[in-house]
């Protein structure tokens, strides 16, 4: 078997008022590859993502990317230093800085030439080229969610975490944004994670899908098993 | 729907409203019904040297503010270190000693002839001198830095996560995040704290007296006292309230370009480890310590002195005056409060007039303190009735100058009375007042004594107004700690300068509390 990317193991988080909220998940990401977490509301999915950025400090287990330890016993990488790219719910862009300056942001020690060319050439891969100079604020739900995404890629990460990406946007727009960010990650080869309580983006969107429950990993499977299985019980909640 | 009732109504709250701005309309059109007998000595010798000494003594106390506030905020917010928590409340207690108090303090203790200075002068040969305008500007920030600590801990702690939260994703380690994320979204919270610390500063007249040091304030009180001039010392308030609305435009503008969205997740602070957790530690024990422990412990030896041989026993009178004119003056700001927040539930269309009139909340004390005399003056020319130097001129003045600290608690409260609660007292006959008497106000009881107790204690520790307006041989805890001060007999005022700092504890830990409420 090929060596995967991402690899999570036996993760435990609680809150500090008590209850487990990340029970034992293990989980594992393959080069290139999109995996769907899927659950009830409450079940860990975005305590997961937090904990492999580095957001929250699990308090066993190990988050492991690319043969290196970000998470373990003995060590802790912090968020910045670990090269993983994450779109918030909500997005998060920043209300101050135009669109430009959002994606700037990550570009640390470029020369200015290079930093002008990397962003560039983001805005035009994800079609913002004339929005470069507006505030978040200015911008349609799409185009925000796509300046998120472009700020995140401009970094060039292995693994793009992303929570709740389309939750926001309304089902037209939503279905448009979705195929584009399938277009950019399949681009740019980067493997993803992707949180979603929506079968549909889920379908749309997975190689496979994880299925998540009270802090577990209950059952991983390629998107078409999942498929086959939803549409003979359309109305259960995932 | 009701129009008599209606109309009455809003001919008394016009009224109110009128006669709350009265004192400010008195000061702006002065110099075109106030002669000013001495105003070309005042213009050419006053005016200059003291607004330039009033603009370096705020400018310089701000940015010590800031100074302060600012860094001891992100680290209470946003890192963790031992005593996080004891310390992000502790660093707002400094906002219970009034200036004039602090001032006094550190004067006793750091000035030419200070307790401290004269031991360090003994044992190392060097003179430490705190009375001057740079170390007035010191001393006013240790006591003002948490008007600005406060928003910017709210902003820190709870707005701008998701922010912090990207940026870290976006490898922004802690500078980048403080500089480029954490600091221009906080901007406008924190510019509304540094216009509070400068309006304290306009408003302060116990510490720049003490400190011989010539504000705008202090010019008024030179005019008005000195020179018994008062259409002078009407113009230099003019100056000064001139000053006080360009302040309040330059923080608007500031505040206009940044919006900030809130979140609720609560910021997770980074654990700081070795010298950096150390760093943290000491900072915060040290600006505690100066700022609060040292003028509180002083007082409070000086306090125990006293209580020795009884001579505390002289403050009798003037506690009993001021709990008599804190008493007044909350209760007749109380019921203008309740007939604004009632006039603008039952929407009687004053509610820009009423906003208007809580304008004297960022108005210096020794401002509004002058053109209420000037009117009074003026009622007695025209009227005959003399309230100059009476008890209700000071009581008038109070509810001008407190009334919209007690108007939020009330608007806070009525807005978490439904409005289908009036409509349905309406459906079953009850008319608006009848409504309001009998809903709305038995609901409203805690916020109202809330408001009363906040405008009581601010009357205990007011100084300027109460210096100006006072009847003659009518002593307050505060004119009383003042005149002890002047009269180098500093240690004297123990008793009553410790119960004034026991007074602005209270309001402060409830603003701390609420504040927090907010951001958990």
């Amino acid at each position: 078997m090929i060596k995967p990317l991402l690899s999570v193991h036996d993760l435990h988080f609680a809150h500090v008022r008590g209850q487990e909220v990340l029970a034992g998940t293990s989980v594992e990401v393959q080069e290139a590859e999109v995996l769907v977490v899927v659950g009830p509301s409450g079940c860990g999915k975005s305590t997961l993502l937090r904990c492999i950025a580095g957001l929250e400090k699990p308090s066993r287990g190990s988050v492991t990317m690319a043969g290196n330890a970000l998470t373990d016993a003995r060590s802790f990488i912090p968020p910045e230093a670990r090269g993983i790219g994450f779109v918030f719910q909500g997005l998060a862009l920043f209300p101050h800085l135009t669109v430009k300056g959002n994606i700037a942001f990550g570009l640390n020690g470029l020369p200015a030439s290079e930093r002008t060319q990397r962003v560039r050439d983001e805005l035009r891969s994800v079609g913002l080229v004339d929005l470069a100079d507006r505030y978040p604020h200015e911008l349609s739900g799409g185009q925000q969610q796509r300046v998120a995404i472009a700020r995140s890629l401009v970094r060039r990460p292995k693994l793009m975490l992303m929570d709740e990406p389309f939750s926001d946007l309304d089902p037209k727009t939503r279905s448009e944004v979705r195929t584009e960010v399938m277009r950019i990650l399949r681009a740019n080869k980067t493997a993803a994670i992707i949180v979603t309580h929506d079968r549909e983006d889920a379908f749309h969107v997975a190689d496979r899908i994880a299925e998540m429950d009270h802090g577990r990993i209950v059952r991983v499977a390629p998107a078409s098993e999942f498929r086959s299985e939803w549409t003979q019980h359309p109305f259960q909640e995932v | 729907m009701h129009l008599p009732q209606n109309f009455r109504s809003r001919s008394i709250i016009g009224g109110l409203a009128v006669l709350m701005l009265l004192p400010l309309v008195v000061v702006i059109t002065s110099p075109f019904h106030a002669s000013a007998p001495e105003w070309d000595h005042v213009m050419r010798d006053i005016l200059p040297s003291h607004l330039l000494e009033t603009l370096r003594l705020v400018g310089l106390t701000v940015l010590l503010a800031l100074l302060f506030a600012i860094p001891s905020a992100w680290m209470v917010s946003t890192l963790d270190f031992p005593g996080r928590r004891l310390f992000r409340w502790a660093l707002v207690l400094p906002l219970a000693l009034p200036t004039y108090i602090c001032a006094i303090t550190f004067g006793s203790l750091l000035g030419p002839t200070g307790a401290f200075s004269r031991a360090i002068s003994a044992n190392t040969g060097i003179h430490i001198d705190i009375m001057t305008w740079p170390g007035l500007s010191l001393v006013l920030a240790l006591a003002l830095f948490p008007y600005i600590y406060l928003p910017a801990r709210v902003a820190f702690s709870a707005g701008m996560s998701p922010h912090l939260d990207a940026a870290r994703m976006l490898g922004g380690g802690a500078w980048k995040r403080f500089f480029r994320v954490a600091m221009p979204l906080a901007r406008p919270a924190i510019a509304g704290g540094a216009l509070l610390v400068a309006m304290e500063t306009l408003n302060d007249y116990g510490a720049v007296k003490y400190y011989g040091v010539r504000t705008l304030t202090a010019g008024i009180f030179r005019s008005w006292g000195g020179l018994y001039d008062v259409g002078s010392a009407l113009r230099l308030s003019g100056v000064l309230l001139l000053l006080v609305i360009s302040l309040i435009t330059l923080e608007r503008s500031v505040r206009r370009r940044a919006g900030q969205e809130s979140s609720h997740r609560p910021v997770t602070g980074a654990p700081l480890y070795g010298w950096k957790s150390a760093a943290a530690v000491i900072w915060c024990i040290v600006l505690f310590a100066v700022a609060f422990l040292l003028p509180v412990a002083s007082i409070a030896l000086d306090a125990f002195r006293t209580m020795k041989d009884l001579r505390f026993l002289q403050f009798l009178p003037a506690l009993g005056n001021t709990l008599l004119i804190g008493l007044l003056a909350a209760l007749a700001t109380i019921l203008i409060a309740v007939a604004f927040a009632f006039a603008e539930r039952s929407s009687t269309g004053t509610n820009r007039l009423t906003n208007w009139a809580s304008i004297g909340y960022v108005v210096p004390g020794a401002v509004i303190a002058i053109g209420v005399m000037a009117f009074a003056g003026w009622l007695t020319h025209v009227t005959g009735i003399v309230i100059i130097g009476s008890i209700v001129l000071m009581v008038y003045a109070f509810s001008v100058r407190f009334l919209a600290l007690a108007s939020q608690p009330l608007r806070a409260g009525l807005k978490q009375q439904p409005k289908a609660m009036d409509e349905a007292a309406h459906l079953l006959g009850s008319s608006p007042w009848r409504t309001f008497r009998q809903v709305n106000l038995p609901l409203l009881r805690p916020a109202i004594i809330a408001a009363a107790l906040l405008v009581l204690m601010e009357v205990v520790k007011e100084l300027p107004l109460t210096l100006i307006l006072r009847p003659f041989n009518f002593d307050t805890l505060s004119t009383k700690v003042f005149e002890l001060a002047r009269i180098e007999q500093w240690p004297d005022a123990g008793v009553p300068a410790l119960l004034i700092v026991l007074c602005g504890l209270f309001p402060v830990l409830v603003l701390d509390r609420l504040l927090e409420r907010r951001t958990r």
